[in-house]
């Protein structure tokens, strides 16, 4: 088999735009685990709510995904405030297994939960440009995967602006920092969890509605999705939240070049590949500082 | 009445009693300090004071308003700033990250940029630094950082976990005469210190805790003539 020049060009392309969106979640992964030192299983679930959500919104009240993303955000974000009351908050000084434990309860119920509700169909969100491209001389690019890069960019750059620019956003970076300090300075700990929690499984349900506009959904869809992010979380260096986005779009662009040079049934395998390999020169991930 | 009341303090860490019935108060505008050998509780008086640590009986009045039931964050906004042992700075923000955090409160923060021209003023070489990662600073730098921090919470009272610790002697004295000046400026010092001699110079009373209790307290005059504490701090 012949690969040329554009192919190459054209699978970075692609694996780009998908990293985009595998980035948002990882981000919000990254967010929760550098606060809290929580590592959410239920990640890729509420990400699966987010797309949920954007299916509903449309199929019931003709809402275009790309107005149903703050709806989602905002449904997703709430829920995790509330997980963060009812479940977080008891285990955060619970032995790791209980935690592992806790937040896979959490996974377990939002997945299955949606599968009761919804049953285990495939679904697609279509829209009046779901099969718009947009046509290049070398290639072509699906104008959803165009609109969710842009905004996975948006989304990153606002999280970028809320934690160095706003006095919460540096609350939160100091509550990850150093606990003690940060609440004698006057930062209520309590609420900072509930907003890191809040925003980590907000930003990824905003992946979840992105995706949804050009991959099919369904309630197990989670669990691939919450591997790969903990896959770039680990590989972007645990809590870099920044690290985590640009780690995000290597791994896509890392399984989109595999799948055109192997074989795509093999891409992941590759990205994993990758990943030990990483831990295994730099055990503290490719950027190791915090957020 | 006195600015703080700590009356009859019990503080037990799992099954083991580190404070015993601890009492002593601090009156407005005075440098008070808490002076013992390591492992004596000093520590886990400001921790209990600041709400860090739940003392299981006892009580501590701040101002007249009960702290024992309050979480830290509460009781920053009362005016208590508690720079604790260590530094305790946040490594991977800059060092005005690290000033403007601690202006979170609302007394604190309708006042921040006079807050950083003081402690600019005070410490030139933080402003000179004020883009640079805390973690990367000097231990020098870093002492002065986090006693900037306490000063930009704008606190009545100021509680200082061994400021001197790790610095070379001349830059100790200068943050112990740093600490007179403040109390000079209207500020109420609680000052934990190793350096008992330097400490109980500037100090307007003295306690000296041994295992959890209290078994003296003085001016600092008193103390520093004082045979058994010359004997068992003073080296003399």
């Amino acid at each position: 088999m012949l690969v040329s020049l554009a192919d190459v060009a054209r699978a970075i392309v692609s694996g780009v735009l998908i990293g985009s969106v595998y980035s948002l979640i990882a981000m919000g992964l990254a967010l929760i685990w550098g606060v809290m030192d929580i590592i959410n299983f239920a990640q890729g679930d509420f990400m699966m709510l987010g797309a949920f959500t954007t299916y509903w919104l449309l199929e019931l009240a003709g809402l275009d995904p790309l107005l149903s993303l703050p709806v989602s955000f905002a449904l997703v974000f709430a829920l995790g405030v509330l997980t963060q009351r009812v479940v977080i908050e008891r285990i955060l000084q619970a032995p790791m297994v209980s935690q592992i434990s806790a937040t896979f309860a959490v996974l377990m119920m939002i997945r299955y939960g949606a599968e009761a509700a919804f049953g285990p169909f495939t679904r697609r969100v279509v829209t009046s440009y779901t099969g718009t491209v947009l046509r290049f001389s070398w290639t072509t690019i699906p104008l959803t995967r165009a609109i969710a890069f842009s905004i996975s960019l948006v989304v990153a750059a606002l999280l970028y602006l809320f934690l160095t620019r706003t006095y919460v956003g540096l609350a939160i970076r100091a509550t990850s920092q150093n606990r003690m300090a940060a609440s004698l300075m006057g930062i209520d700990i309590r609420r900072m969890y509930m907003l890191a929690f809040g925003i980590g499984v907000g930003v990824s349900a905003v992946g979840g509605t992105l995706l949804s506009t050009f991959f099919p959904i369904y309630p197990e869809m989670g669990g691939f999705f919450c591997l790969i992010a903990f896959i770039i979380v680990v590989f972007g260096g645990f809590g870099s939240i920044f690290g985590a986005y640009i780690s995000g779009i290597i791994i896509g662009v890392t399984e989109a070049v595999s799948a055109l040079f192997i074989s795509p049934t093999l891409k992941d395998v590759v990205a994993f590949l990758l990943f030990i390999i990483i831990i295994l020169v730099k055990p503290r991930g490719l950027f190791g500082a915090r957020m | 009445m006195p600015m703080l009341e700590v009356s009859n303090l019990n503080v037990y860490y799992g099954d083991m009693h580190v404070l015993w019935d601890l009492s002593f108060s601090i009156e407005e505008h005075e440098i008070v300090a808490l002076l013992g050998a390591n492992g004596a509780g000093k520590t886990t008086t400001l921790k209990t004071i600041s709400g860090v640590l739940r003392p299981r009986s006892g009580s501590i009045r701040f101002k007249g308003v009960e702290l024992t039931k309050l979480p830290p964050h509460k009781i920053a906004e009362l005016g208590i700033a508690h720079i604790p042992e260590g530094r305790q700075l946040f490594p991977w923000m800059t060092v005005l990250e690290n000033l403007k955090v601690a202006a979170y409160t609302k007394r604190a923060r309708s006042r921040l940029s006079e807050s950083l021209e003081t402690v600019y003023r005070l410490f030139p070489v933080l402003k000179e630094r004020s883009s640079q990662l805390a973690g990367t600073l000097s231990g020098g730098e870093q002492q002065m950082l986090a006693i900037a921090r306490g000063l930009v919470m704008r606190p009545e009272l100021l509680m200082l976990d061994e400021p001197s610790l790790g610095l070379a002697p001349k830059l100790a004295l200068e943050v112990l005469e740093l600490v007179k000046t403040l109390r000079d400026e209207g500020y109420t010092v609680l000052l934990v210190e190793q350096n008992v001699h330097h400490a109980l110079r500037i100090a307007d009373r003295a306690y000296i805790i041994e295992t959890g209790r209290i078994v003296k307290e003085g001016s600092g005059e008193e103390l520093l003539r004082d045979e058994e504490v010359k004997r068992a701090y003073l080296g003399i």
